[in-house]
C-alpha cells in the first residue's frame, strides 16, 4: 500500500498580471505521507496558499505531476476535481466560510449532503462531530451566535464530516486570539491523529509551529526550507481537555 | 441542500417577499384576466349553455346564436321523422326595440320559446316563472338590465317593436357577451314582437329519446335537411364563443396583458433570485470548494425558485378566491375553473423555474478557488 498521500514533483504555477505572467510557484518538490501534519509557512506572497489549492483540487498546476491519494489530480475534469474534493478532502478556509443562515449541525451536515447520505445518518454523525469539538449544546444554534472560537470548532467538525482523508486548512488561527489559535491547533492535530487523517496547514502563525510534524518554509514559490518539530504524541492533550464542553 | 436552499432564502425577507410578491401578481394575472376572458366567453353562449336541448338546427349560415337568422318552420315535420328524435320545439332569438316611459330606447333580444315545454325559456327567477310568461304578452327580464329598461317591476308595461309587452317575471344573471337586455317569452309573442315572418323561426330544439346517441342523429339531421347547419350545444356555443373572439380580437387583448403580467412576475422573481444569489456569491464559492457540482449549486436554486412558487401560488391562489367570491358579477362573470388554477399555477411554476436560470449562470461562474485565493 502506497503510504504517500501528497506526492508532488515540479509543480510550478504563474498568474497573468496585466499581460504579465507572474510566477508563484517554482519547481515544488513534495511528499507528506499518511497521518502526517504539515504546516507551510513563509511571508505573505510566498506560493502557500497557491500550493495548498493545487494540493485541494481547487485549482490546478501549469506544469508538474501532482498526485494526491494516487491520483494524478492533473488529469481531473472540473466535475472530477469537484467529485475528490468532497469525497477525499476536508477544508477548514481562514475565514471558516460557515453558512450564516444554518445551524453549526446544519453547516457540518452539507459535506454529508454533498455526498448524497441519507439525512437521518448525518444528521447523528454532525452530533458526534460536533460533540467532538465540544459544541454538543450549540448544535442548533445559528453560527452567527458563536463566538469566533466556536465558528472555528464548526469549521473543523465540517472539515472532518465526509470522513476525508486530507485536510488542508488556510490560516485557521488567523481570526482567533492566541490561546484559541493555539488550542484549536492542538485539538484538530488530536483529531486527525486519531482518526488518521493526515494535514496540511497554511499559516503565519509562529506560535503554533511547534504542533506540526514537518514545517515546510516557502520563499518565493521555492520551498527553501523543512524542519521536523513534532512533538510526542504525549505531549498533545486531548480534544476534550482543550475544548471543556461550555 | 435543502436547509441551505431554504434557511437561505428565509434569511433574506426582503428579497423572499419581492420574489413572493412576484409569484402572486403573475397567478392572479393569469387567473383572474383568464376569468375574465372565459366568463366573457360564456357570456357569447349563455342561450346555448342554459338551455337542455341535445341539438341545435339553424340557418346554414348561422356563425352566433344570438345572430339568428329564420328558418322554415316546415322543416319541424322533417325533424319529427327522424328515429331517435323525441321532440322538435321552435325556437326564435330576434330583436326589437324597448320604448321606455321616459322616451329612451333600448335595443333588446327577444327570445321565444314553445309554450308546450318551454325548452330556453329564461332561468334563475328572483320573481315570477316560467309559467308567468305564458300569459299573453308576458316577457322576463333581468336585474342587470334593469336600468336600461328604466328599472321596470313585475306588472309594468313595455312596449317593444310598437307591441304592448307585460312584465311578469325578473331573473338574476341573465346577460349575453353584447350586453343587449334579453326579454324571455313564448314563440308566438316573440314572433309578433320581433316581427319574424310568419311560418319561420330561428331554431329548432331538438330533445333525444333517452340512450340515444346524438352523433348518429346529426348525421341523420344532416341528411334529412342538408340547408340546415346542425350541432351539439357544445359544438354551438364553441361557434358562438369563437364568433366574437374573431371578431373583436379580444383574444389577442386578453392574452396581450396576461403575458405582460407573466413578463412582470417573470422579472421579479428573476430579480430576487439574481439579488439573492449575488448576495451569496462567497456562499456557493464555499459549496464548490467543498465539492458541490453545478448540479448540486442548480438543485439549491431551483428548489428555492420552487419555494417561491408554491409560497407564492399559495397567496395567490388565496386572493384568487377572494376576487372570485367578491367581485364576481353577472356583468363581469369571473369563471375561473380549476383546470384555469391549474394552469396559472403550472406557468407560475415554470416562470420561478426560467427565473432561476439567470442566478444560476452567475453562480456557475464562480471559481472555488477564490475561497482560498481570496
Amino acid at each position: 500500500m502506497n503510504d504517500q498521500v501528497i506526492q508532488v514533483s515540479g509543480v510550478s504555477k504563474s498568474y497573468q498580471a496585466g499581460g504579465d505572467a507572474a510566477l508563484v510557484l517554482r519547481d515544488i518538490q513534495l511528499n507528506v505521507g499518511r497521518g502526517q501534519c504539515v504546516y507551510l509557512v513563509g511571508p505573505s506572497g510566498s506560493g502557500k496558499t497557491t500550493l495548498l489549492s493545487i494540493l485541494g483540487c481547487v485549482l490546478s498546476a501549469d506544469s508538474g505531476s501532482v498526485e494526491i491519494l494516487g491520483n494524478d489530480v492533473r488529469r481531473f475534469s472540473p466535475q472530477e476535481q469537484a467529485r475528490f474534493r468532497r469525497e477525499k478532502i476536508g477544508f477548514v478556509f481562514q475565514r471558516f466560510h460557515l453558512f450564516d443562515a444554518l445551524t453549526a449541525a446544519e453547516n457540518v451536515c452539507v459535506p454529508f449532503d454533498l455526498l448524497g447520505r441519507p439525512k437521518s445518518s448525518s444528521r447523528d454523525k454532525a452530533l458526534e462531530l460536533l460533540a467532538m469539538v465540544g459544541l454538543q449544546d450549540k448544535a442548533h444554534s445559528r453560527v452567527t451566535r458563536l463566538s469566533m472560537g466556536q465558528r472555528q470548532r464548526v469549521a473543523f467538525a465540517r472539515a472532518l464530516a465526509g470522513e476525508p482523508e486530507l485536510i488542508l486548512a488556510d490560516e485557521p488561527t488567523a481570526s482567533l486570539d492566541a490561546e484559541s489559535g493555539f488550542n484549536a491547533m492542538q485539538a484538530l492535530k488530536q483529531f486527525c491523529r486519531e482518526l488518521d487523517k493526515t494535514v496540511v496547514v497554511v499559516t503565519h502563525d509562529s506560535r503554533i509551529f511547534c504542533m506540526a510534524d514537518r514545517l515546510l518554509r516557502l520563499a518565493d514559490g521555492r520551498i527553501v526550507g523543512e524542519q521536523a518539530v513534532a512533538p510526542s504524541a504525549g505531549d498533545v492533550p486531548r480534544p476534550s481537555d482543550l475544548f471543556p464542553v461550555v | 441542500m435543502l436547509s441551505f436552499a431554504l434557511k437561505t432564502l428565509l434569511a433574506d425577507r426582503g428579497k423572499l417577499l419581492t420574489g413572493l410578491a412576484g409569484v402572486m401578481f403573475s397567478l392572479v394575472l393569469v387567473s383572474v384576466q383568464g376569468g375574465l376572458y372565459l366568463g366573457l366567453m360564456r357570456k357569447a353562449s349563455v342561450l346555448i349553455d342554459h338551455c337542455s336541448a341535445d341539438i341545435w338546427v339553424g340557418h346554414a349560415r348561422i356563425e352566433n346564436v344570438d345572430l339568428a337568422r329564420e328558418i322554415p318552420e316546415l322543416w319541424l315535420n322533417r325533424l319529427r321523422g327522424i328515429a331517435g328524435v323525441a321532440s322538435v320545439r321552435p325556437y326564435i332569438v330576434g330583436k326589437g326595440t324597448a320604448s321606455l316611459a321616459d322616451g329612451h330606447m333600448e335595443d333588446v333580444w327577444i327570445i321565444g320559446s314553445d309554450p308546450g315545454s318551454m325548452l330556453g325559456a329564461a332561468w334563475d327567477f328572483v320573481e315570477g316563472s316560467k309559467d308567468e310568461l305564458k300569459r299573453p304578452d308576458g316577457v322576463s327580464f333581468d336585474e342587470v338590465d334593469a336600468s336600461k329598461l328604466g328599472h321596470p317591476h313585475v306588472g309594468d308595461w313595455l312596449e317593444v317593436n310598437g307591441h304592448r309587452a307585460r312584465i311578469v317575471a325578473r331573473t338574476r344573471g341573465i346577460t349575453g357577451f353584447i350586453t343587449m337586455p334579453y326579454l324571455f317569452t313564448t314563440f308566438e309573442t316573440a314572433r309578433r314582437m320581433a316581427h319574424v315572418t310568419p311560418g319561420a323561426c330561428s331554431f329548432f330544439l331538438l330533445k333525444l329519446q333517452p340512450g340515444e346517441e346524438p352523433d348518429r342523429v346529426l348525421t341523420a339531421v344532416r341528411h334529412r335537411v342538408p340547408q340546415a347547419a346542425v350541432y351539439t350545444p357544445e359544438q354551438f356555443a364553441r361557434i358562438s364563443q369563437d364568433y366574437w373572439m374573431k371578431r373583436t380580437g379580444i383574444g389577442i387583448s386578453f392574452g396581450a396583458s396576461t403575458a405582460l403580467g407573466l413578463l412582470v412576475g417573470l422579472m421579479m422573481v428573476g430579480q430576487s433570485l439574481y439579488a439573492l444569489a449575488l448576495d451569496h456569491l462567497d456562499e456557493y464559492a464555499t459549496l464548490k470548494a467543498l465539492g458541490a457540482e453545478d448540479r448540486h449549486v442548480c438543485g439549491v436554486i431551483v428548489l428555492q425558485a420552487l419555494a417561491i412558487a408554491i409560497a407564492g401560488s399559495l397567496g395567490g391562489l388565496a386572493i384568487v378566491a377572494a376576487i372570485r367570491k367578491f367581485w364576481n358579477s353577472p356583468l363581469a362573470p369571473v369563471e375561473i375553473p380549476a383546470t384555469l388554477m391549474g394552469l396559472a399555477v403550472a406557468l407560475v411554476v415554470v416562470i420561478c423555474l426560467a427565473a432561476s436560470l439567470l442566478p444560476f449562470f452567475r453562480i456557475r461562474r464562480i471559481d472555488p478557488a477564490a475561497v482560498l485565493m481570496g
